[in-house]
């Protein structure tokens, strides 16, 4: 790509620095000079400029009102201003008001007034390449915003209907013999179903800001459990909640973290237990809420409970029932998303105790 | 179950309308099934028969369609003032929590199911809200 030309405007009153600076400038930039703020205005018109050099002594308007006037409609334009005196006011002036970024004094030496310009020069790359970028960024986020829709709705669609199929044929007299066929099928297609949920929470909690609501604790562990205690029918579930106060904090996330729990202590039951029970207890305070979800299932191994919070990683298990390995990963992005912290406790063969504390952010 | 009930299905998916309507001849509840494969054909059908003698007792509305979608479809049968006695569950693979709320919102929705949809909780809501006795 060809090297844009810097285009560089000059405004002073004196006719002689005006010829200087063309005569000095002219093979390195595209020089255009104005000797009133009112010529400048008639240039800005029709040419974007680059870097905007000002005099700060003119008669009519001074250089830092110039200048400022150009902030406007020029915001990426770096602004310089050349003054007489030095005097501090009119350098705080320039800088608050006038957004200037450089300043030079006059009398000046040419070469360090070329290397002022050529300061402004990168100054003026660095801001475009950075908008650049930005848009950049902000087409690649528009992108995946459009691709987990489209991942939620048309690669779940026809997974579903699938799902549908499968339920349908299970119900026909004529199928009996294939009934086995179908509950692998069914149960291989819930799995995948999960996987792409979770991706979904996973992104959706990477992405959105924390959107605050009143919780009623005891209707969302019941809300939760409802929807994820078909996993296991046999598993007891009891949920304690004490909550005397209002708590505020995101659904979203709460829903998301309690379900991951909730579902694992459900699925990882130990198949030699006589009860399988599962303890949901809340406990919600002005200050935090705490939340234990404590199982009687396999356990989690020493060597492992270190890993259990990583991306994809799984274990191999007595219940041969095996996860996606982002489940608990979600559930700990989401709780650092919302300030809240997780802790785990766990004895093979006796059971897993999750302990998760929130803030309440009704202040 | 006495009753028994005339029924529309919108949906942009051949596999879920053959399946919806599987299940509802399964259940026994219907006496008259109209699929569509689009809001706009369901429309134009609509159009066709303003005199309909069985005005549909349920819909069964897809969310997600091209070009007309399910709460599009709603909108443009708003001059229908037969629509009042229609029952309409719309259908989605994914619930959003924009779209829970819309069909919250909105009167003539009762209810939004998941698919693949569960039709013992379809029956079940049907007779909750006295559509089948």
């Amino acid at each position: 790509m060809e090297e844009q030309r810097i285009r560089i405007l000059y405004v002073d009153d004196e006719e002689n620095n005006l010829l200087a600076f063309r005569a000095y400038f002219r093979k390195k930039y595209e020089v255009y000079t104005a000797i009133s703020a009112s010529e400048a205005f008639r240039l800005l018109e029709s040419i974007e400029m680059h870097v905007i050099v000002s005099d700060q002594r003119m008669p009519i308007t001074s250089g830092v009102e110039f200048l400022e006037t150009t902030i406007e409609k020029h915001p990426d334009t770096i602004r310089l201003l050349i003054t007489g005196q030095s005097d501090i006011e009119t350098v705080i002036e320039a800088i608050n008001r006038g957004q200037v970024s450089k300043y030079l004094q006059k009398p000046w030496d040419w070469e360090k007034f070329s290397l002022i310009l050529e300061n402004c020069t990168d100054l003026y790359k660095a801001k475009i390449t950075l908008k650049e970028k930005n848009a950049q960024l902000q087409k690649t986020n528009d992108e995946l915003n459009r691709f987990v829709y489209s991942a939620s709705h048309d690669l779940r669609s026809p997974l579903m209907s699938v799902l549908g199929m499968v339920q349908l044929a299970k119900t026909d007299e004529a199928m009996d013999v294939a009934q086995e066929y179908f509950e692998i099928i069914e149960s291989n297609i819930l799995k995948l179903d999960m996987y792409i949920k979770n991706i979904i929470d996973y992104y959706r909690n990477s992405r959105s800001m924390e959107i605050l609501d009143n919780i009623d604790f005891n209707y969302l562990a019941n809300d939760v459990i409802a929807t994820v205690k078909d996993q296991n029918q046999d598993v007891q579930i009891e949920i304690e909640t004490e909550q005397d106060e209002e708590f505020v904090g995101d659904i979203f996330r709460l829903r998301i973290i309690l379900s991951n729990l909730i579902s694992n202590a459900i699925k990882y039951q130990n198949p030699q237990a006589n009860v399988h029970k599962v303890t949901v207890s809340i406990k919600s305070g002005p200050k935090f809420a705490t939340i234990s979800i404590a199982d009687n299932g396999i356990g989690i191994l020493n060597e492992h409970i270190e890993n259990v919070f990583k991306m994809f990683f799984r274990t191999y298990n007595a219940t041969n029932t095996q996860g996606t390995g982002i489940g608990l990963y979600i559930v700990k992005e989401a709780l650092e998303k919302i300030g809240g912290n997780i802790s785990v406790v766990s004895t093979p063969l006796e059971g897993t105790s999750f302990k998760i504390v929130i803030p309440n952010k009704k202040s | 179950m006495a009753k028994t009930l005339s029924i529309m299905l919108i949906d942009d998916n051949p596999t879920d309308l053959f399946v919806h309507e599987r299940f509802l001849v399964h259940k026994k509840i219907s006496h008259q099934i109209v699929k569509f494969i689009s809001a706009e054909e369901a429309l134009f059908y609509l159009d066709e028969h303003p005199d309909l003698i069985e005005w549909p007792d349920l819909i069964l509305l897809d969310i997600q369609m091209p070009v007309m979608n399910g709460f599009d479809f709603l909108q443009h049968c708003e001059k229908y003032t037969q629509m009042k006695k229609s029952n309409i569950i719309m259908l989605s693979s994914s619930l959003d929590f924009g779209d829970i709320n819309r069909v919250k919102a909105n009167p003539h929705v009762l209810a939004l199911m998941e698919k693949p949809f569960d039709i013992d909780e379809l029956v079940g809501l049907l007779e909750i809200n006295g559509v089948l006795h």
